[in-house]
């Protein structure tokens, strides 16, 4: 300390807690952030191309289920100090447990192709090769997650979610029918048909995604907070969220704008970002192209650090960022395994995407259900949470999402098996 | 030498033959060198008995007996609401599939087995835990694989549970591995535990060895630990320490808890600069 030094004064008093807030703020964040992958976007950009703002309402819900059970996810966490997948093995055994991570590892890898697949898609909305661009990815998440402190990965992954704004902006651009989207975002309406049903279910899965809840939690512990950092926590699982919940919305209603009123199809994302130009401009069109790479870099690291993190809980092995690889080489091989596998599928010529990407949604889909209820079992077990256990009323929160979450699985098994016929 | 897994859910049978239940899990006690099983819950038809070892008159070989004992009603129980003693846990519950902390080796495990020793004098004791992929595989039905992989036990003496009940029973016995730990691997396991249980540790071997044990901490993660202390609690920590320790912590103490173990602006350390010669500033870094 140097011989002038004079004492700080006094830290005011608001800016102390503001201090405490933004050490706390990263799972929430991240994991809010990260769900408006790829996967995620294009399923906003179909909702809006096919349905206009009628469905907003569905993202509205999403977003207040995303928050119950990130927040759960969190406080599991940091109360426990174990993952979900270490939970589940501590309270129902090795057998239950085996059946969750390999669902969780198998969807992840797929999901993770997805990110890539998406990377691969914004940066030919560019003009650049996937042949380059996707090992570069995969080279450059690998090597940050590797070599990088825990501060410095989530500075750089926060700094990489600030994209996300680009998707406001085209959707400012678009020129959307305000009075018509918070309409359909309050007023729920919806045709019973077998495109919106599973387009809800989609929005609902990619939302509240199996990854998600794994990785809230066990980012919490490796965050090391605390039980007295649990109401600032929980801020920043209402921030990640509501921000999720307001990108899919510009989405929604930029493709609602656009491609519902002229009657365009897509596909993906990418699609989405190409009809926009004639319609909205090219500006438009590269904020949207911008904003998928940066959510499909974002969740190129997130989902295989989940799947790494959840590997470690079921083994007991450790599992933390600041780990050097020798201390924690479970972690880190999961990781450079999920990521490799999932970036050489994306580049192998003819690789069938579009299948892996589908049944990739329909084994999340899958798991989010059982992966709710053992959260809720958890979430009531005062031996594990001990003076944090879940209050009547929360559960009854809980609950009522199982509830929505399963009645949108069935309706789609339903409607499937060809058990209730399709309109 | 057996495993818990392969001895729950074994059929209890009297002399005669009659099967009246299966083993449910196994009770030790801790206040031993090796735990010793205490009691056998032995369940049938949603009734649980908690049956004193003694009255088995055979343990093993796929079958549990019992001496012609009438199951009395004094030992039921009914879980999850299981009333043990103060140095008993349950295996199958408190200890198989939970965390553990390995205080000579200083790296934490799952426990994927129970590895049981019959003794001389007719007692079963647990020797160690298995750890690894090699009880994941056996449990889930592939022994013939499971008998080809590497075996992975940790002796139960280097074992600190992280259970809940396991957490605390440890603690309350003399012999816990905690009071055997130098300092350094004290401040491992401080460092790696819930702080909810660190500070479990911390009221379990005194101020004096926590203060030693600190040196051995970063700052940050030391105010960590002493700021989830009650102010009391820290200060008696912080006054078994020399002067520059005890300064270095305290200042890690007064520092917003969340913000002292992660540098949350990465230009903190070239933040504060001279604004005039009357207010030159240096911000104590970590």
């Amino acid at each position: 300390m140097s011989s002038e030094t004079a004492r700080v004064g006094p830290v005011p008093h608001l800016k102390a807690r503001l201090t405490l807030l933004i050490a706390v703020l990263g799972p929430g964040l991240l994991a809010g952030l990260s769900d408006d992958d790829p996967a995620g976007i294009t399923t906003y950009s179909v909702l809006g191309a096919k349905f206009g703002y009628q469905l907003l309402w569905v993202l509205l819900l999403s977003t207040l289920a995303l928050i119950v059970f990130h927040n759960l996810g969190a406080r599991m966490g940091v109360v426990t100090g174990q993952g979900l997948i270490g939970l589940v093995r501590e309270r129902h055994g090795v057998r239950i447990a085996s059946i969750a991570l390999a669902g969780l590892v198998i969807a992840n890898v797929g999901t993770t192709c997805a990110e890539f697949a998406g990377i691969a898609a914004g940066l030919e909305l560019f003009g650049l090769s996937r042949t380059v661009g996707v090992p570069v990815a995969a080279v450059g998440v690998s090597a940050l997650v590797l070599r990088g402190s825990f501060h410095r990965i989530e500075h750089l992954l926060m700094a990489v979610s600030t994209v996300f704004v680009a998707y406001v902006l085209s959707g400012y651009l678009a020129g959307p029918d305000w009075g018509e989207a918070l309409h359909g975002l309050v007023v729920p309406t919806s045709p019973i048909t077998r495109d919106a049903i599973v387009v809800i279910t989609a929005t609902v899965g990619t939302t509240l995604a199996p990854w998600g809840l794994s990785f809230i939690q066990s980012y919490a512990v490796d965050k090391r907070l605390l039980p007295k950092d649990l109401r600032l926590e929980r801020i920043d699982v209402l921030t990640g969220a509501t921000l999720t919940g307001v990108i899919g919305f510009f989405v929604v209603v930029a493709c609602a704008a656009t491609l519902h009123t002229k009657g365009i199809t897509i596909e993906d994302a990418a699609d989405a970002a190409r009809a926009l130009e004639p319609l909205a401009g090219g500006l438009a069109r590269s904020l949207f192209g911008v904003g998928l790479l940066g959510a499909a870099l974002l969740a190129a690291a997130i989902v295989p650090m989940s799947t790494a993190y959840s590997v470690c809980e079921f083994t007991g092995s450790e599992a933390a960022l600041d780990d050097r690889f020798g201390d924690a080489k479970t972690f880190y091989i999961t990781f450079g395994a999920v990521t490799i596998t999932a970036a050489l599928i994306v580049l192998v010529p003819g690789a069938p995407l579009i299948s892996i990407l589908v049944l990739t949604q329909v084994l999340n889909a899958v798991l989010l259900l059982p992966l709710l209820i053992l959260m809720f079992g958890i979430a009531r077990d005062a031996v594990l949470m001990g003076p944090h256990v879940a209050t009547t009323a929360s559960s009854c929160g809980y609950l009522a999402t199982i509830v929505v979450v399963a009645s949108c699985v069935v309706a789609l098994l339903l409607l499937g098996t060809g058990l209730v016929p399709a309109f | 030498m057996t495993v818990l897994s392969e001895e729950v859910g074994t059929p209890v049978t009297t002399s005669g033959g009659v099967v009246v239940g299966k083993v449910l899990d196994l009770t030790v006690r801790l206040d031993r060198d090796l735990p010793t099983v205490e009691r056998v819950a032995v369940g049938r038809r949603r009734v649980t008995h908690l049956v004193p070892w003694v009255c088995f008159a055979g343990f093993g070989d796929e079958e549990a007996r019992i001496s012609d004992v009438h199951l009395s009603d004094e030992w039921s129980v009914t879980p999850p609401d299981v009333r043990l003693a103060p140095h008993e846990l349950l295996l199958a519950r408190d200890v198989l599939d939970a965390q553990v902390i390995d205080v000579r080796g200083r790296h934490s495990a799952r426990v994927g087995d129970v590895v049981l020793a019959h003794t001389e004098i007719g007692t079963l004791e647990v020797v160690a835990v298995e750890v690894g992929l090699t009880p994941v595989v056996r449990r889930l039905g592939f022994g013939a694989i499971a008998r080809r992989l590497p075996m992975r036990a940790l002796p139960w003496a280097d074992l600190h549970l992280r259970s809940a009940r396991g957490h605390l029973v440890q603690l309350a016995m003399t012999t816990a591995t905690v009071h055997r730990l130098d300092d350094a691997g004290l401040a491992h396991l401080l460092a790696t535990v819930t702080a909810s249980h660190a500070v479990d540790v911390i009221h379990a071997v005194g101020p004096e060895r926590v203060g030693a044990a600190l040196r051995h901490l970063p700052s940050a993660e030391a105010g960590r630990l002493l700021n989830h202390l009650e102010p009391d609690h820290t200060e008696r920590v912080l006054a078994q320490l020399s002067g520059a320790d005890a300064a270095r912590f305290r200042g890690a103490v007064e520092r917003p808890p969340a913000g002292a173990h992660r540098r949350f602006r990465r230009t903190a350390g070239w933040r504060h600069r001279p604004r005039s010669p009357s207010s030159a500033t240096t911000e104590a870094t970590p």
